[in-house]
């Protein structure tokens, strides 16, 4: 097997040592490691948020909080984990892995690349400083509805923060989605075409795509909510020709592609993650990426959803009915990827597989009673209740959660040379598939009594005390299993000898055939590219007495 | 049946355009975006409203608003004849496009703060109704990118001084006048959705 070798450019030379290389650094991979670190540091901090919000919901007049901090708590919890935490983190991974998969030295635009990644902390100091503004933080939900944001009820400066946080943030993702276009566009290794890369960067094309075409809307419709606050238009005041559904019409062509951008990339991880563990192909590697592209462009078509109870015109209503219901087409197909790779594969359950697999069991049921909120009817009941709640922490933490962990899990070995501890992974797994069933599909239930969600206290006698209880010990047996994680993490990265290797779990991928962690340029050399395993071929090629199919 | 990698640089195949023009491509495409989402919010407004523009509310000057557009549209064509020159290696040609696009843009941007200001005095502000939002924000954000585009332009120019660029490297000069260009036909649009399409 021949293999090119590549010259080291001259400039890495010149390095800075210590916390400077960490601040300076333009490597794809530090910066990586930097968005995933800000990334889940934000999403533990979005923990700590929502089990005060389960804490004063864990019964009837508990009076924890009052009414207006407990607004605080459920809105930046939202807010903090949809814009710091899950939107983000697929950045993260992206950076690390989309031009080591592609085989390529770093990102097309190395400084816009940093830049990106520091307007992470940037924004996430502007919102959480607005909890110690007058008025306290945003406090209207993270969909942020005028006229509820409009100077008259939300008159403090945690709005205005938020607003600009989230702009801030908006500005950091469109730079990382130009970013990973222009890399994969342009610096994929000699071989690898557009149909050998792996799902993963397929997915990341996917939501970078969207990022790009949605984002910029969200920047638009929030400056209309900044100036009709300070300024003093009237965008979304009736009395003056506005309309607060405008907002909703721009915020959700936004939010709703925002679903499939927080979850296209944990399905990128898992769709790597199954075929490693199942020793077999993907099943179906042209339909995944098709899928998913499918995903991308109805994602688009279908953000009156959230707006039924606004009072849509019939055809709207019916056309944005089916084009939901056609969503769950493309994302069954994956499913049946997914497990048709699994089929007869000789699978091992280490933690990655097992995160791996806990999303297809979650992302199922999220799945399943999505389709039930997009049947209007049925969604006139379920609008604004628990089950919506239910619904979206069923697709963000069970899916996107669950694939984010098993990215962790996959990917620590490439990115320290160390493994996570496989019993301490286990109990981590366990404990949070067992608390996220507790913590939301009771609340499947508490939709169907009709509780409605962002409600501060309920009063007794509803049958709704039990199932709130249930949900809270769920949240904290969440949190118990992030303890186990955590542990887990220092353990491995203070006391763990480096026995990874450059391919522990036999790779598909060629971030796999550069050592763990990989030297700042990559790769000393590069293989011949001919299928999307390339790494496989290559081991296939080293063994006596097999060829590699392809 | 070695690979041939890079004997230098990175190891990328440039496919296509060069990563730099991709990525303003790309940038221009979510600008799109942004404008299309004030652009939808508009139609929305207006469709919405008894009457527009509002009775008993200023009309805008079309004949302003289209010398305004004559302008922009010219310093558009004079950036072009710039890049011509770069490529051309016609440094003086090159030259006399930047500047002159410069000194449209500006001349642009003056005369819409003085219309804005015109405006005000007559009555019409961002206050006044979603009419009077629509007006000001949308080209608000339009000349906000208009000066975005100008400092780029400026860059060019000053970069343009030490002769920065080349026949064959010119990509700033290409990027910035795309962006002029951008620029230029979101103008368009507006003016015919404020201004004509009465």
């Amino acid at each position: 097997m021949a293999t090119g070798a590549i010259a080291r450019p001259a400039h890495e030379a010149a390095a800075y040592r210590g916390l400077l290389a960490w601040l300076l650094t333009t490597d794809h991979k530090k910066i990586g490691i930097m968005y995933l670190i800000f990334t889940v540091l934000f999403f533990f901090t979005g923990g700590v948020l929502a089990l005060l919000v389960r804490a004063q919901l864990a019964w009837s007049n508990t009076g924890l909080f009052s009414q207006h901090a407990y607004n605080q708590f459920f809105t930046m919890h939202a807010s903090t984990m949809l814009f710091l935490f899950v939107i983000p983190v697929g950045a993260g991974f992206g950076n690390f892995f989309l031009p080591l998969m592609i085989g390529a030295k770093d990102m097309a635009y190395p400084r816009i690349n940093a830049f990106a990644l520091w307007l992470i902390p940037l924004a996430g100091l502007i919102m959480f400083s607005s909890f110690f503004v007058s008025g306290g933080s945003a406090a209207a939900g993270w969909t942020e509805y005028p006229p509820l944001t409009g100077k008259t009820f939300m008159p403090g400066k945690g709005t205005d923060l938020w607003i600009l946080g989230v702009q801030i943030l908006g500005i950091s993702s469109v730079g990382g989605a130009i970013n990973f276009l222009v890399t994969t566009m342009t610096m994929r290794a000699p071989g690898m075409t557009l149909s050998r890369m792996p799902i993963f960067v397929w997915m990341i094309v996917v939501t970078s795509v969207l990022v790009l075409f949605a984002t910029p809307v969200l920047a638009g419709v929030l400056t209309m909510l900044f100036t009709d606050r300070y300024i003093g238009t009237n965008f979304f005041d009736p009395r003056e020709g506005g309309n607060p559904i405008l907002w909703q019409q721009l915020f959700w062509f936004y939010s709703h592609p925002a679903v499939y951008i927080m979850i296209l990339p944990a399905m990128g991880i898992i769709s790597e993650v199954i075929p490693v563990f199942s020793r077999k192909p993907l099943f179906g590697y042209r339909a995944v990426i098709y899928a998913g592209a499918a995903i991308g462009v109805l994602g688009f078509t279908v953000w009156m959803h959230h707006m039924f109870a606004t009072g849509l015109s019939v055809p709207l209503t019916v056309w944005t009915m089916l084009a939901t219901m056609a969503i769950a087409v493309p994302s069954g197909v994956k499913m049946f990827n997914w497990l048709g790779t699994m089929w007869a594969g000789s699978i091992t359950l280490n933690t990655p597989m097992l995160f791996a697999i806990g999303f297809l069991f979650m992302f199922l049921i999220g799945g399943v009673d999505g389709v039930f909120n997009a049947i209007v009817p049925v969604d006139y009941v379920l609008n604004d209740t628990y089950w919506v709640i239910s619904h979206i922490h069923y697709v963000l933490f069970g899916g996107s959660v669950f694939g984010i962990f098993a990215g962790i899990y996959y990917w620590f070995p490439k990115m320290t040379g160390k493994f996570l501890g496989e019993t301490l992974g286990k109990v981590h797994f366990w404990l949070m598939l067992i608390g996220m069933n507790l913590a939301f599909m009771p609340m499947h239930i508490l939709g169907l009594k009709g509780m409605p969600r962002r409600i501060a206290d309920y009063q007794p006698g509803q049958g709704w005390d039990e199932w709130n209880l249930i949900s809270t010990i769920g949240a904290f047996t969440i949190a118990v299993s992030m303890l186990f994680f955590i542990a887990n993490f220092f353990k491995a990265l203070l006391t763990a000898p480096k026995t990874a290797g450059d391919d522990p779990w036999e790779g598909n991928t060629l971030e796999w055939m550069t050592s763990s962690p990989p030297p700042e340029h990559n790769f000393d050399e590069l293989p011949e590219i001919h299928s999307e395993r390339p790494a496989w071929d290559e081991r296939m090629a080293r063994r006596p007495g097999q060829a590699p199919a392809h | 049946m070695a690979v041939q990698a890079a004997t230098h640089g990175p190891t990328h195949v440039e496919v296509g355009m060069s990563r730099g023009m991709a990525g303003m491509v790309l940038f221009i495409a979510s600008e799109i975006m942004l404008f299309g989402g004030l652009f939808a919010g508009y139609f929305y407004m207006r469709n919405q409203a008894d009457a527009w523009p509002p009775e008993g509310v200023h009309e805008l000057d079309a004949l302003a608003g289209g010398i305004l557009t004559a302008i922009l549209v010219i310093s558009g064509v004079i950036a072009h004849m710039g890049v011509v020159g770069a490529k051309a290696g016609n440094h003086s040609l090159f030259i006399l496009g930047i500047v002159g696009a410069i000194a449209l843009g500006t001349i642009f941007i003056a005369g819409q703060a003085y219309e804005w200001f015109n405006l005000m005095d007559e009555g019409l502000t961002a206050k006044s109704g979603v009419y009077g939002s629509t007006f000001f924000v949308m080209t608000g954000f339009h000349g906000a990118h208009v000066i975005a585009g100008l400092a780029m332009l400026l860059v060019v120019f000053v970069r343009a001084l030490s002769r920065d660029f080349t026949p064959t490297r010119h990509l700033f000069v290409d990027a910035s006048v795309l962006y002029w260009h951008f620029v230029d036909v979101v103008w368009v649009f507006l003016y015919a959705i404020l201004y004509v399409l009465v």
